[in-house]
């Protein structure tokens, strides 16, 4: 136990170091502040933004929009690469059909086929939401089927023997095995949208976080970048930390099997 | 098959050959694999279980025991030869052939009592009852207090009892066993022995039971089988001359004859 509050004090400190960096270097002028706005300014930004919003909509209605966006990716995601992923964990010959169309799409960078999706979906929000789908599926997809692939096969003996049919041993043995999988997919995934989702606001956006960021950049306000970062960088935890503690309360027998 | 001295003091030993058969394997062979990796697992194997028998298969690890189980199982098909198990012949998982497991294999995800419940579950049966009956079977195997708690915060030998009370609340016909206390500890393994004979002594149901331990096979058994050799083979299949309705396990330990036929055993092991 007290190591464990140690190293709290340890992140703490490191955050802290950093943070007195970076006042110190603006307030020394060692950099540019065009370049590298002080905390103050940032802080400054921050407040401005909140108050009058940017661009003409307020700063809830960015984070909004992103998250939004976000939401509904992860959602049809969710629907999607579960079942998929339990079957093709489940049966060889969905696998072969599905793995190597998922295979070829997952390496690529996603702005390469970003291109095509505004060419199909045109510039809306659908395809900002199939991109992000995208980038959230295969890992979810990869995840609950390594997921399947773990679960020990007497466990689905045993409920055959205990008079459970091939479906209801799915339903009932298969999909409850995978959840400590399906959430760590899900942690994976949550990091491979949020990554992406810069990109799938830069083309014809008028919201987002990550259009305020591009936007900001292009009038040289550091500044506003800098919120726009630090906003997604805190988002982001508090998201992964959503995720643990669902994982945490839903699945506690998770790695004490 | 060679004839043992465990025949000897045959007297002792009750008569099952009137129960009905359940299980009868005849001539199975088993091979797995195929071409270079084949390799035959059992040979020319010839066995039954009938009504009220506690049949304990002894052998060496790698004799083939636990694929003979999961023949009758129904979660290998026999190579050669038959596998007939309540009447049918077609390899498949059923809920009138309970499997305790040498892991207690429970669901992780759902409490003892849950646990209990799933055979019944999965018949159909209605929630009220199952639960019943779930938490009537959690309380023969001594797990009342513990029925709302996740596998993982049991001990090993919770596990195993919490396994044995899954299988009892599906009320299978028979009860295949595979080595279920073989990972447990001394003392945890003889209060499992001692409760699984008063378990079974109350109810009489057909119990198929796979040990390396002699001990257990002689304190447990109506029939002890000794299973053999590489290609496992039937060595001994003779009704155990120690069984008893009244005595406990230890006093079982404590009569004359026990000594001998425990020595008679793990030869017949050792040239099995």
């Amino acid at each position: 136990m007290r190591i464990r509050s140690w190293n709290g004090w340890l992140s703490l400190l490191s955050v802290f170091l950093l943070l007195s960096l970076w006042w110190l270097s603006t307030a020394l002028n060692w950099v540019n502040p065009l370049f590298v706005p002080s905390p103050q300014k940032v802080w400054g930004a921050f407040v401005d933004i909140c108050r009058e919003g940017y661009k003409g909509s307020p700063l809830a209605s960015h984070i909004g929009e992103s998250l939004k966006r976000l939401a509904l990716a992860f959602f049809l995601a969710i629907v999607t690469a579960i079942p998929l992923g339990l079957a093709s964990g489940y049966s060889p010959k969905v696998r072969a059909l599905i793995d190597p169309l998922i295979e070829f799409y997952r390496p690529l960078p996603p702005l390469a086929y970003y291109t095509l999706l505004v060419l199909w979906l045109g510039i809306g929000d659908a395809s900002k939401i199939a991109l992000l789908f995208l980038a959230a599926f295969a890992p979810l997809y990869i995840a609950v089927v390594a997921g399947v692939a773990r679960i020990p096969r007497d466990r689905i003996l045993a409920a055959r023997s205990l008079g459970a049919s091939r479906g209801k041993a799915f339903l009932y043995v298969i999909f409850p095995s995978c959840l400590p999988d399906i959430f760590t997919g899900i942690r994976t995934a949550m990091g491979m949208t949020y990554t992406t989702l810069v990109a799938a606001e830069m083309v014809a956006a008028v919201s987002g976080m990550g259009w305020m960021v591009l936007d900001a950049s292009k009038f040289l306000r550091s500044d506003v970048i800098f919120v726009g970062i630090l906003l997604m960088g805190l988002i982001a935890v508090l998201l992964d930390l959503l995720v643990r503690w669902l994982a945490k309360t839903q699945v506690p027998w998770n790695g004490k099997e | 098959m060679r004839a043992i001295g465990l025949t000897e003091s045959y007297d002792a030993s009750p008569s099952t050959e009137d129960g009905e058969r359940l299980v009868s394997i005849e001539e199975v062979s088993l091979v797995y694999g195929r071409g270079k990796k084949e390799k035959e697992v059992l040979r020319n194997v010839s066995l039954e279980l009938r009504e009220r028998e506690f049949v304990c298969v002894l052998g060496a690890s790698g004799c083939g025991k636990t694929s003979l189980l999961r023949l009758i199982a129904g979660y290998e098909q026999p190579s050669s030869g038959r596998v007939r198990v309540l009447g049918r012949e077609k390899a498949e998982p059923r809920p009138e052939v309970g499997v305790v497991f040498q892991h207690a294999n429970l669901f992780p995800w759902l409490s003892i009592r849950r646990n209990a419940e799933f055979g019944l579950r999965m018949q159909g049966v209605g929630r009220a009852e199952r639960r019943e009956r779930a938490e009537e079977a959690v309380r023969r195997v001594g797990l009342g207090d513990a029925e709302d708690k996740l596998p993982f915060e049991l001990s090993g030998g919770m596990k195993q009892r919490a396994a044995i009370a899954r299988t009892l609340a599906a009320s299978p016909r028979i009860i295949l066993m595979d080595e279920p206390f073989g990972a447990l500890d001394a003392i945890t393994r003889e209060n499992l022995q001692q409760q699984l004979r008063r378990l079974w002594l109350a109810s009489r149901q057909a119990i198929f039971f796979i040990t390396h331990d002699v001990d257990e096979a002689l304190l447990l058994a109506t029939r002890v089988v000794v299973l053999g050799g590489s290609p496992g083979s039937v060595a001994v299949d003779a009704p155990n001359p120690l069984y008893s309705e009244e005595e406990s396990t230890a006093e079982l330990r404590k009569r004359q004859e026990y000594g001998k036929l425990r020595e008679q055993l793990v030869e017949s092991l050792k040239h099995a």
